[in-house]
């Protein structure tokens, strides 16, 4: 799809995403209130059913909040997490300014600390959630997600107090609906690129998704209907096939704003069909199971939030590598860009058991690109994406 | 070769009047012959995961994180060792504790043999169970990983019941790795026999409160970082901490300060954060007029002893969750406070290794919080692999122990 259509095809969503940071305010002004969370194990579910607006503070790509961030984090931290202090800091992005409270998983070491700066020099509520590690695909621990769901009982609790409305289960059952609605149309839209010939490209859709991060769920889910049945519309056999090499990409948090790699790749002639990324993809991957026999609805957002992708601060690797090779196979990618932001130990470390292993399952070639947000290691990643892509173009 | 002429070694100034320190050493270096006589089996352990649970399984404990850098970078300056963790897999800004042991173990040169990996993952450190992860990979030996949730005063009925759950998993795997069931008795047995080292520990420290100051920071330091895995025999190193606190005693019945100070009134300085493999600071210290008077480095090893009366499991999962290095900031530092007011500091040293991000990340808060609960001199130094900034360490210090003699309740 070129830039025409996809700017056509986004401009609704692009205009209600303008509104929004008004919008909050005049909600903030009649009571409202804003809670920001950060990671993919907080389930906006329990914000939404408090009568709450949730808001994923999950901004990147920018230079000036790692360097404010620097007040409390250490240069040597990745980049993202100390934009989440540093964007408060600066006051430069409406969202975190709008905040009355914030929610933080417990995953990194970065952000753990992220939840200390918040709660005592940010001046609003900071609860903490608590997420397992150890937990493995063949359910070897029960009590992972007992802890878990007892975890999210007390964010209930703390969430239902913050909020003045206790969160009854009629209220979450709703929500998750909502939430679930939205997932199911945004996977949808990203399965898209599965096909050589797509009305859609996926970096337009990692773009619709992060505009979900912040606006009105129920806005949102109008403005997803409106796209996908503008998509439905359209003849694909209209649609020339794609010939460029299809990546997918992995690895740290692509954040909302965060351009570079992504801009280089497309420069170089790249086309990223897939992902396997938290604020991606697997952001919308799995859906809270309400249908059928119906138990507490706080088993099933455990389950759901629990055992979607594990994050790689996990230690089942072999799952994450699993997820990754489905990933790669099912978009019959040609490589991987493996993203990996600075200091993001991780990730990092993974890297190479995830490229050996995508090598000899599918003899998929995978590139590293460690990167911050400033621009000074532009030139450099834009010859190794080049020669990555030359290299597999040479085998198409 | 006697385990002081290591060259790395020959850059540092030990107490050679201090005998029970030649005895420690000596158990150190002797770890690897120890072990592979014993016929245990070995399970390597991150440096503040818990001992008592592996010594309960009959197996010995041993933290590579520390042995094998002080072996490999400290003492014989093979810091080349850290490509190979490169190519195994770490990143070159991992720290560059990870660098040596994970270098050291894939290119098969780990002072003490590994039979299999097991840490505590939860607030501790992400690079440890990712080092972990990598060597056991490496070396196709057997890996599992246990989990300590996070500390919050509301969720401590159901995280101790998880907890109770992963030790008793972990029990089971260990007795899968050792052959041998791990029961209350042998728990019981194990803790108790770590108590008796804690009480060492928190006796050592005790004499480290008065004046003069009867122990270099140096041999201090190293003294403590011992009971991260208890060198191998726990009856033994009791015997070398009994005899250390013999010798410490004697001297401050003689009022005989430490052969290492280098001033008649020596500022106190309390030495908390990240365990430093630059271990020339601690000479620097005293030739600037310091003393070492305590550290937190290995505290949340013996910050208290285990309870070993009711129910032992749940006891050790209780004794764990409330670790300090597993506590978030605020109450980490409500629980070392008063172990650090104990050794009456006159100024704090608080510790980063650039690569770190658990406790580097936290630093600010420490500072802040240490200095409005105690309003002395706080110094916050990084340090990297031996002599990578030993002379800006070196500068450092030597301005803020200065400082600190002008004018004793500044802040820095």
């Amino acid at each position: 799809m070129n830039n025409n259509n996809g700017n056509a095809l986004l401009s609704s969503l692009k205009g209600r995403l303008e509104e929004e940071p008004r919008r909050i305010t005049e909600a903030r002004k009649q009571g409202k209130k804003v809670v920001g969370y950060f990671g993919p194990y907080v389930p906006e579910e329990l914000i939404l059913a408090a009568g709450m607006h949730p808001v994923h503070l999950a901004f990147g790509g920018e230079p000036e909040p790692p360097l404010a961030g620097e007040a409390f984090l250490k240069p040597y931290s990745c980049a993202y997490a100390r934009s989440c202090l540093g964007y408060r800091t600066l006051s430069v992005n409406p969202y975190y300014a709008a905040v009355d409270a914030v929610v933080i998983a417990y995953t990194c070491d970065s952000m753990r600390r992220v939840h200390e700066y918040w709660a005592k020099y940010f001046g609003v509520p900071a609860f903490a959630l608590g997420v397992p590690q150890t937990h493995d695909r063949l359910r070897t621990k029960p009590q992972a997600v007992e802890y878990f769901r007892s975890e999210l009982q007390l964010l209930r609790k703390r969430l239902g107090e913050f909020s003045g409305n206790e969160i009854r289960d009629k209220e979450l059952y709703q929500a998750i609906s909502l939430c679930n609605l939205i997932r199911e149309k945004v996977w949808a839209l990203y399965e898209y690129p599965l096909d050589g010939r797509s009305p859609i490209e996926w970096r337009d859709v990692l773009q619709i998704s992060h505009a979900g991060f912040l606006i009105d769920r129920t806005d949102f889910l109008r403005e997803l209907e409106k796209i996908s049945g503008d998509l439905q519309r359209r003849n694909l056999d209209d649609i020339p096939h794609d010939n460029r090499a299809r990546l997918m990409i992995c690895g740290s948090i692509i954040g909302i704003g965060d351009h570079k790699v992504l801009d280089i790749v497309k420069q170089a002639g790249g086309n990223i069909v897939a992902d396997s990324m938290c604020t991606g993809a697997m952001f919308s991957r799995k859906n809270v199971k309400i249908s059928g026999v119906m138990g507490n609805p706080m088993d099933v957002l455990a389950e759901r939030y629990l055992y979607n992708f594990p994050c790689p601060f996990m230690t089942d690797i072999r799952m994450r590598v699993n997820n990754i090779i489905k990933v790669a196979r099912d978009y019959q990618v040609h490589g991987l860009i493996f993203y990996c932001l600075k200091y993001c130990d991780d990730w990092r470390a993974d890297f190479k058991v995830i490229k050996d292993a995508l090598y000899k399952e599918l003899s998929v070639p995978a590139l590293l690109i460690e990167t911050e947000y400033a621009s000074d290691d532009t030139g450099t990643i834009k010859t190794n994406v080049e020669a990555f892509i030359k290299m597999i173009e040479g085998h198409l | 070769m006697k385990w002081s002429e290591g060259p790395g070694f020959n850059r540092l100034r030990f107490d050679t009047e201090l005998k029970a320190f030649d005895g420690l050493m000596s158990l150190f270096v002797s770890a690897a012959d120890r072990a592979k006589k014993s016929g245990k089996k070995v399970i390597a352990k991150g440096p503040l995961s818990p001992v008592d649970i592996i010594y309960a399984a009959g197996a010995l404990a041993y933290d590579p994180y520390t042995h094998e850098t002080i072996v490999h970078a400290v003492m014989n300056e093979t810091i080349s060792m850290t490509n190979a963790a490169v190519d195994a897999g770490l990143s070159p800004d991992f720290n560059p504790w990870n660098l040596m042991m994970v270098g050291a173990v894939v290119s098969g040169k780990n002072a003490v043999p590994i039979d299999a990996y097991s840490t505590a993952c939860g607030c501790v450190d992400d690079q440890i169970k990712k080092s972990w992860q990598i060597m056991a990979e490496a070396t196709e030996s057997p890996a599992y990983f246990w989990d300590i949730p996070r500390f919050d005063a509301e969720s401590e009925e159901w995280a101790i019941d998880f907890l109770i759950k992963e030790l008793r998993q972990l029990f089971n795997w260990l007795t899968a790795q050792t052959g041998k069931k791990v029961t209350d008795e042998t728990i019981k047995d194990a803790i108790r026999r770590g108590n008796r080292l804690r009480q060492d520990l928190i006796e050592i420290n005790q004499l480290l409160q008065l004046s003069p100051v009867p122990m270099s920071a140096l041999e201090y330091y190293m003294t403590q970082t011992f009971i991260g895995d208890y060198a191998q025999d726990t009856g033994e190193l009791h015997q070398q901490y009994q005899v250390l606190l013999a010798e410490l005693k004697k001297k401050v019945g003689q009022s005989i300060p430490a052969p290492g100070l280098k001033s008649p009134k020596p500022v106190r300085l309390y030495f908390m954060g990240e365990e430093t493999q630059e271990f020339q600071l601690f000479n620097i210290i005293e030739d600037c007029g310091g003393a070492l008077v305590g550290c937190d480095t290995r505290l949340s090893l013996y910050y208290e002893p285990v309870k070993e009366d009711g129910p032992i499991i749940e006891n050790l999962a209780r004794w764990i969750w409330k670790m300090p290095c597993n506590l978030p900031t605020r109450e980490r530092i409500k629980v070392t406070l008063p172990h650090i007011k104990k050794q009456q500091p006159d100024a704090i040293i608080i510790s980063s290794v650039v690569g770190s991000r658990n406790f580097p990340g936290a630093e600010r808060l420490v500072r802040d919080m240490i200095r409005d609960e105690m309003g002395i001199p706080i110094i916050s130094i990084e340090t990297k692999l031996p002599c990578e900034n030993i002379e800006k360490v070196k500068s450092e210090m030597k301005a803020f122990i200065e400082a600190v003699h002008i004018n004793p309740h500044s802040s820095t």
